[in-house]
């Protein structure tokens, strides 16, 4: 065991190896021998490991994500300078958002992981000083066929409703997604929206002027979690059974102790910056504060609130016990903070204080137990380029002749792909998650975007968390690109204008120069299109060895993206809403079925082409869209996706207003039906407003009316090709999630 | 706030028919003691605080309200006027907190403080408001940490005085704890953490918090809850039945709960319970306004006492 052979002399360290346990290489070692001028001690090499590891140094996803476009008059702060970034939605109001993974945990301990990875991306949103009024997730896992995927499944959902319903944030919105690869590595992320004042943005920066004061507040630090940064960045294995006690446990009580004092506290004027212990937990609270400022930070381990008896420097340091923030307090005033939070039953206690030779140093039981230069652990970590190579797989696929589906029943293909668990009605999920408290929520999960009022203003925010990883595999870049759209799309959807996004990079081993040749072209895609579309990245995440027993997942950016509805009046549903309203499709359809659900239904896999995307065309569609809306042409706006249109016309009839629709197609069905071709949107408007619509939006093909039947009828050339009742469709769709657990594996 | 009283009454000497009529009925009834009737006009009205009040209310009086010619006018202006104050109880873990004060305050229009369990005063406070969340987390058993809180003897008290109390999801919890209301949570019957629209029967509409609904009247309020299935023994719900406490059940029950029962009141007609959102449902735009009737009711019921007190 690690914590056995913390006496472990330094020199024993390098003979021995010991640092590759932790995670770092021969390399990375040399690096640290030369920053230090000699030998780094168990603590000293422990701190090194946690720091550089990908999730807290990006030291391999660097130099793609400063491909991002950053920068937009909207934007008020950019990644990298807090927890999340921040953009103004006017009013002196801005809206802070960030994604963040919590896949390893989750694979291992799924209700424990899950319910900390809401914690923690809770804890970034509130120590900028903002409050949190909105979570959505993006959970990935294999099919639901085995025991094992279906525990994992059921017990992710049961801790992100245990922890967030307990805060009191919202859960508004997400997507759950299931393929074969994620089988062994669940994805689960997490994202985070909070409301702020502008002027009230805290910063993680100690600044200078040495000697004021570093004080820990919340939990007490035990052994939990220890080395969890480390971990995430290593690939799963059979043996990642036995790395449990890497998983921290949560307490959402206490967490919702913190948000009250931690928004209390931003008031006061003793307060200089605060930050959250997540991910590396004091190390990297502590060091990246320290670094940023440009300064060094001096800490007395002796004074840590410990959970346990006879806790090593290397343990406080390493452990990633949840519900614990940072503070830096004006060196004198430290009464006022303790006040404040003994109101909320918490201990705020001065541990250190701020240096100004640009040491991260730490004594314990009265000795120097580490001495480190702290940019080299936060701002100078290393980067490394990695060596990048085109699969095999993706020039194969290249070549192919494009995929066509061959179909004779489009009824009962309509049916099975309602009852494809992607597709299908989410409702078992997010039933279990409290959607509404704070009051403000207009559309809930089951929506294209969630939408949040703003209390006290005629305006609105709307949300979703996207991302098709099928399409990504296929052809990175192309579906990088779709990635940010479909985000982009739901927001259009709702009656929003896309503000920014943020992005939860879940890739397999970086080392494999197949899997860095899909981030690298995944993150050119995700940038065109957020350039195009005016929508820059402002925070993410980065989590690479999603691999199980060798096999990576597929590429998975996960696109969470904001925008702002300026009026209450546009919010938008995403069903029919009357009886005699027009039904529109706006967008090109063509045969395009590479990546498609239609294809996993009948192929059990995915080859071929992505849909193609052209961005122009995207954000004409999108502005045109928003530009109707915003004229009150549009009664309903749905985006076309997995499933295509078929899909789309029967969701927007599940509402349970009774409505059916008459719909007219033309040319090859299977392709009208089911192809996802990029860029499209179903909306209805009234009969009326026919020909104002037709001027304002182009691209359009009517396709027939909103009926009172409780039918959906669709005629192709002279035919009727499906007639089924819409309450059929609508229990298939909502029954198929729990059917499947039901049935035995 | 203000309350402004002004009554509007014929100067002497001016016919008066409604009068004449009206003592020419009483003298028929027997009352012959009544010599003479004159027939006025009584205002309230709740004014916004503002340093020339009595300068206003002359001119309105002389512009509007009455007729200097044929009338005269008098006035009162008493502190308060019509404003409701409600408490909403802060427990640590409390979330629904500023849900049940914006109701109050905003739907409402009512005045309302969020008071910290700690320091909590609930003197002169005209109704108490217990928020949903999770007191203490939850832990041991929902509700039960908060209800040996302090602040819960001073809840007894006002209860016993009549004020009105409204325990909402985890403020019902805590009032099930604490025996203001009888009963026990158990854990839904899926085990699962649910939150939807719930289709609920008002079942008394004779309540303090429930005079603005119809009986039978079926409305729209969203629950959240994982403990929300009550139990009660057969006794109990008998004596429930029997005196009328059950105030709302659900249409399609969700949880498993006792006789579908959603919320209760107690005997003495001031203490509610509810695992359902009301506050939650007070605006079109949350997809339900279904719940303001509630909160109307409240200020309904303690408008028409305290004009009676007066």
């Amino acid at each position: 065991m690690l914590q056995a052979s913390e006496v472990t002399p330094p020199e024993q360290i390098e003979q021995d190896k010991v640092y590759q346990e932790m995670g770092l290489t021969d390399k990375e070692y040399d690096m640290i021998k030369t920053i230090m001028g000699r030998r780094p001690n168990f603590t000293e090499i422990g701190i090194f490991s946690v720091m550089w590891s990908e999730h807290c140094s990006y030291k391999t996803s660097k130099p793609l994500l400063s491909k991002f476009p950053t920068e937009g008059p909207q934007v008020v702060q950019g990644p990298g300078e807090g927890a999340g970034g921040v953009v103004d939605i006017g009013d002196g109001q801005g809206v802070v958002f960030k994604v963040e993974s919590h896949n390893h945990p989750s694979a291992v301990e799924p209700y424990q992981g899950a319910a900390t990875g809401v914690g923690g991306i809770i804890r970034d949103v509130f120590s900028m000083g903002a409050r949190p009024i909105a979570s959505l997730n993006s959970l990935r896992f294999g099919n639901l066929i085995t025991g094992r995927v279906k525990y994992l499944f059921d017990e992710v959902v049961h801790g992100i409703a245990g922890y967030g319903n307990c805060v009191g944030v919202p859960t508004v919105g997400g997507e759950v997604q299931f393929d074969d690869c994620y089988q062994g590595n669940p994805l689960v992320n997490a994202m985070c929206v909070g409301l702020i004042d502008t002027k009230d943005i805290q910063k993680g920066i100690a600044p200078p002027g040495a000697g004021n004061t570093i004080m820990y507040v919340g939990s007490k630090t035990g052994r939990d979690g220890i080395h969890g940064a480390t971990f995430a960045s290593e690939d799963l294995s059979e043996d990642s059974e036995s790395k449990r006690s890497n998983v921290q446990v949560g307490d959402p009580f206490m967490e919702k102790l913190l948000i009250e004092a931690c928004l209390e506290v931003i008031h006061s004027d003793a307060l200089i910056g605060i930050q959250d212990m997540g991910a590396a937990g004091l190390t990297s609270s502590a060091s990246e504060m320290a670094s940023k400022a440009g300064m060094g930070m001096e800490m007395n381990l002796d004074l840590i609130p410990q959970r346990e008896a006879n806790m090593t420097a290397y343990e406080m340091m390493l452990s990633e016990s949840q519900e614990r923030m940072l503070l830096c307090v004006k060196k004198g005033e430290e009464q006022e903070i303790i006040d404040i939070f003994k109101k909320y039953n918490l201990e705020a206690v001065a541990v250190g204080h701020v240096t100004e030779d640009k040491m991260f140093r730490l004594v314990h039981k009265g000795e120097v137990v580490t001495d480190i230069p702290v940019d080299n652990l936060a701002e100078d970590a290393p980067i490394f380029h990695k060596e990048s190579k085109v699969p095999d797989y993706y020039q194969e696929y290249q070549t192919m002749p494009a995929y066509r589906p061959d179909i004779t029943n489009h009824t009962e293909t309509l049916k099975q792909l309602l009852q494809q668990p992607t597709i299908a009605s989410k409702e078992y999920v997010y039933d279990q998650y409290d959607s509404m408290v704070q009051a403000n929520t207009v559309f809930s999960p089951g929506s294209d975007a969630a939408v949040v009022r703003v209390r006290g203003y005629d305006k609105a925010i709307a949300m979703t968390i996207d991302c098709n990883s099928r399409y990504i595999y296929l052809d990175p870049e192309v579906g990088g690109k779709i990635a940010v759209a479909e985000a982009a799309r739901n927001i259009v959807a709702s009656g929003a204008k896309p503000l920014a996004l943020t992005d939860g990079l879940n890739f397999g081993n970086p080392d494999k120069p197949e899997n860095f040749w899909q981030m690298e072209k995944s993150v050119d895609g995700m940038s065109a299109a957020s350039l195009r579309l005016n929508t820059p990245v402002i925070s993410g995440n980065v989590s690479l060895y999603n691999e199980s027993n060798g096999q990576a997942i597929f590429p998975t950016p996960v696109v969470g993206m904001v925008g702002l509805h300026e009026s209450l009046k546009h919010i938008t549903p995403s069903h029919f809403q009357n009886e005699g309203d027009l039904v529109y499709l706006i967008g090109e359809t063509n045969a395009e079925f590479g990546g498609s659900e239609l294809q996993n239904l009948l192929e059990g896999k995915y080859f071929g082409k992505a849909p193609a995307i052209d961005l122009d065309v995207e954000a004409k569609h999108q502005e045109q869209l928003l530009t109707a809306i915003r004229s009150g042409l549009v009664r309903s706006a749905h985006d076309l996706s997995e499933g295509g249109l078929g899909v789309a016309l029967a969701e927007s009839l599940f509402n349970g207003k009774g409505f059916g629709a008459d719909i007219q197609v033309e040319g090859d069905l299977t392709t009208a039906l089911f192809s996802e071709s990029q860029s499209r949107f179903l909306v209805s408007i009234r009969e009326a407003d026919r020909d104002k619509f037709e001027a304002q939006v182009e691209d359009v093909t009517l396709l027939g009316t909103v009926t009172a039947s409780n039918y959906l009828n669709v005629r192709n050339g002279e035919k009727e090709v499906i007639t089924e009742n819409v309450e059929t469709l609508q229990q298939l769709w909502k029954g198929a999630i729990p059917c499947l657990l039901k049935s035995k594996a | 706030m203000k309350l402004v009283k002004v009554h509007i009454t014929l100067k002497e000497g001016v016919l008066d028919p409604q009068g004449k009529a009206v003592q020419g009925s009483l003298n028929t009834l027997g009352y012959d003691h009544v010599n003479e009737v004159r027939v006025g006009k009584y205002l309230e009205l709740t004014v916004n605080d503002d340093a020339n009040i009595e300068q206003e209310i002359e001119e309105m009086c002389n512009k509007l309200l009455a007729n200097p010619v044929i009338e005269n006018y008098s006035y009162t202006v008493e502190e308060g006027g019509y404003t409701v104050r409600f408490a909403v109880i802060v427990f640590p873990g409390s979330n629904c907190d500023r849900d049940m004060y914006y109701a109050a305050k905003d739907a409402l229009g009512e005045e309302a403080d969020l008071l910290w369990y700690k320091e909590a005063n609930l003197e002169g406070y005209d109704a108490i408001l217990l928020p949903g969340g999770f007191s203490y987390g939850d832990y041991l058993r929902s509700g039960a940490i908060a209800s040996t809180s302090n602040i819960v003897q001073q809840l007894r008290q006002q209860a016993a005085n009549g004020i009105p109390i409204l325990g909402v999801c985890n403020g019902f919890q805590i009032l099930l704890e604490s025996g203001l209301l009888p009963g026990a949570m158990l854990r839904n019957k899926n085990l699962k953490f649910m939150c939807h629209f719930e289709d609920l029967v008002v079942e008394n509409n004779h309540t303090l918090f429930t005079t603005k609904y119809e009986k039978g009247e079926v409305i729209s309020i969203p629950i959240a809850h994982h403990d929300g299935n009550y139990y009660c023994d057969d006794e109990t719900l008998a004596r429930l039945k029997e005196n009328n406490q059950i105030v709302f059940t659900y249409q399609n029950n969700p949880n498993g709960s006792v006789h579908d029962i959603a919320g209760i009141i107690n005997e003495q007609g001031n203490v509610l319970g509810m695992m359902p959102h009301p506050e939650r449902a007070v605006e079109a735009i949350l997809n339900s306004d279904d719940g303001l009737k509630l909160f109307q009711s409240m200020l309904e019921n303690w408008r028409e006492r305290y004009v009676a007190g007066v």
